[in-house]
């Protein structure tokens, strides 16, 4: 039932200042570039997180998955069929969206049960005896007690309260999870189940999981391949396992370098420096490059292709995929 | 052997309430060398962030902290202390949320400017110099022109730097951090890390850095001290303590952290949650949550006794803990 998930030369722009208050004001319009022209496909069943640096545009991609940001050019396509800019109640549901922050996406005037029953009704899932039944089995499936359907969200821990948001969004039964930050905002402990619920849930429904995320140790327990973006562009995109132990991008490798450790204390390895630098001014060449200690002219010059062995294992790195003597 | 610069001794936190009292930081001791990082690490709710705000005098209102509080002076002798005298000046914080944490309407640098004033005694131009100094010295880039900016056209890691600057515009001797780092992103988070290594190793700033997050810990920290239900449940070396853990909550934090390192199968959460200070179980306070209770858990003192040198845990059975790792 879970279909191929394709996003097409997907571009988000944001307009800082509209053209006509330019034209008033005698300036030229500045326009925000969020995401950059990403193109992907996800298998069936597939768990694909995306990692970067707030900025990065991994958000604005999310909310372009579950249709609640229009691109500005681009496409996202599932199981073949073009999803158009307004998408219909049957599109919406397909793709279904976790949020960071459970506290502050779940209706504080509703109980639980009569939060999963609107959606129910709504999407004429269930009627009658089965909503209060679909209700329980969802309640299950997130590995809550029946006793929370008559809880307040006010009533609920953290933990417990972004199971309901996993529930609310497993409700409409989507063929597509978007994680936005789903785990962040919990502690380390309630953090643990939570993987491991993703893990299972997936292993048991079939689903095709995105987790948006900036914690790496996080985003290795639960996802098949990654892709890392730097200023709304992908600039690696491989499987997990090749990624987490051979990366090819030097930002990768700082994100990796950067991300803290039990068994290592801070060393003199040196700090990615700076931040980002705006998205409103892309710099030249390589997005990358002024913060790139490999960076040549040729990076200042000519932007690198996404590129590789093949089209689930790339990178966007004139000096990726040469042994590491010459890149240092 | 490092000079202590702050020593807490029996720090407790009292809530009122119609029900009678309780207590959510229960009798707490902690030293701080100079150029010391303490870790205290923990869930939410186990009174970590209490603990620094009555270090600090800063507990909100219905909440009246009891203990020995001192610091030391210019000589190096310890002496007791009132927080309003201390606030700011030996004892500075960095708070978790720099954006709300900063004045969004003063900018960047009248902001260290005003504690460098306040604290140093400093004419306005002179403050004025002193906050570009202090902001280049914890590491804004063009600092100058970053002075004039507002809070709210700074990133995360530069408010970050920011509060930084004018915790130590007064250059206190103890820094209380409480989760500095955990609404920056890893490169930032890295790099605001190395910053606090570097004043604590320079100019000899003793640190308490809260977080629940222990790889950061691990990171920065010399000592660290697990906290639960209240009290420390854990204390000794970093090393010591996150490689050969004597308590099973520590145990079952490490458990529970996943790593970039390695892909874990099955990563092993925490069942149920931390209780209540109105609530406190008998006994073990961890005991309802603990794998490895048996019945005499719930008499057992809830009190740190040493296990090895330097190393205390509060856990009755912490020698069969260490059979269990090894």
């Amino acid at each position: 039932m879970t279909s191929e998930l394709a996003v097409d030369d997907l571009v988000v722009r944001f307009p800082l200042r509209s053209a006509m208050v330019a034209r008033l004001l005698g300036r030229t319009s500045e326009v925000l570039t969020a995401v950059d022209g990403l193109s992907f496909t996800v298998p069936p069943g597939e768990s694909v997180a995306v990692v970067g640096e707030s900025g990065c545009g991994k958000s604005t991609l999310a909310r372009c998955l579950v249709g609640l940001q229009a691109p500005t050019a681009g496409r996202i396509r599932l199981g073949g069929q073009v999803l158009p800019r307004r998408r219909t109640r049957g599109d919406r549901r397909r793709i279904q969206m976790v949020f960071q922050d459970p506290s502050s996406s779940l209706n504080p005037t509703m109980t639980v049960a009569t939060m999963l029953a609107e959606l129910l009704h709504v999407h004429d899932l269930a009627r009658g005896d089965q909503v209060r039944a679909r209700v329980a089995e969802l309640l299950e499936l997130v590995q809550l007690p029946g006793r929370i359907a008559a809880a307040y969200p006010r009533d609920l821990s953290g933990g417990q309260r972004q199971r309901i948001g996993i529930a609310r969004a497993l409700a409409l039964e989507p063929e597509v999870l978007v994680a936005d930050e789903a785990v962040a905002a919990l502690d380390a402990s309630v953090q643990a189940s939570v993987l491991n619920l993703f893990a299972e849930l997936r292993a048991r429904l079939g689903l095709t999981l995105i987790f948006i995320s900036h914690d790496l140790a996080a985003v290795r327990h639960v996802a098949d391949r990654v892709m890392v973006m730097y200023l709304g562009a992908v600039v690696e995109d491989r499987p997990a396992e090749s990624l987490f132990t051979d990366p090819q991008h030097p930002y990768t490798q700082a994100l990796l370098d950067a991300a803290p450790r039990l068994d290592r204390r801070l060393g003199d390895e040196p700090s990615l420096p700076g931040e980002p630098p705006s998205p409103v001014a892309l710099p030249s060449g390589c997005r990358f490059h002024p913060r790139c200690i490999h960076a040549i002219d040729h990076c200042r010059e000519t932007e690198p292709v996404l590129t590789g062995p093949s089209a689930t294992d790339r990178t966007a790195c004139h000096l990726a995929w040469r042994d590491t003597h010459e890149r240092r | 052997m490092t000079t202590t610069a702050l020593r807490v001794h029996d720090l407790r936190v009292t809530a009122a309430s119609p029900d009678g009292p309780s207590y959510p930081v229960d009798g707490v001791s902690l030293h701080v060398g100079q150029g010391e990082i303490l870790g205290i690490a923990g869930e939410s709710g186990s009174g970590k962030s209490l603990t620094l705000k009555a270090i600090l005098g800063l507990l909100p209102p219905g909440l009246t902290a009891t203990g020995t509080l001192q610091l030391a002076s210019g000589d190096g002798e310890l002496a007791p202390y009132q927080s309003h005298q201390v606030r700011g000046a030996g004892v500075g914080m960095v708070f978790q949320e720099p954006m709300t944490a900063l004045n969004p309407t003063m900018r960047a640098g009248d902001l260290v400017a005003l504690a460098a004033r306040l604290h140093g005694r400093l004419s306005r131009r002179a403050s004025r110099h002193r906050a570009v100094e202090l902001l280049r010295q914890v590491g804004v880039p063009d600092a100058e022109r970053r002075a004039k900016a507002w809070p709210h056209q700074l990133s995360g890691g530069l408010r970050q730097r920011v509060m930084i600057a004018a915790a130590l515009a007064a250059q206190p001797r103890v820094l209380l951090c409480d989760e500095p780092t955990t609404a920056l992103d890893v490169t930032v988070q890295h790099q605001i890390l190395r910053l606090l290594r570097w004043l604590a190793d320079e100019h000899g700033t003793g640190m308490i850095f809260v977080s629940h997050d222990l790889p950061v810990i691990a990171q920065l920290c010399d000592r660290i001290a697990v906290m639960y239900a209240g009290r420390f449940v854990e204390t000794g070396y970093t090393r010591d303590v996150l490689t050969h853990p004597r308590h099973p909550y520590t145990a079952a934090l490490l458990r529970a952290a996943p790593s970039v390192d390695q892909r874990g199968e099955q990563l092993a959460g925490i069942s149920g949650q931390p209780p209540d200070a109105r609530a406190f179980p008998a006994g073990c306070r961890f005991r309802p949550r603990c794998p490895l209770a048996r019945d005499d858990c719930a008499h057992a003192p809830y009190e740190i006794q040493p296990v090895a040198a330097e190393h205390g845990s509060a856990c009755i059975h912490h020698a069969d803990l260490e059979v269990r790792t090894a």
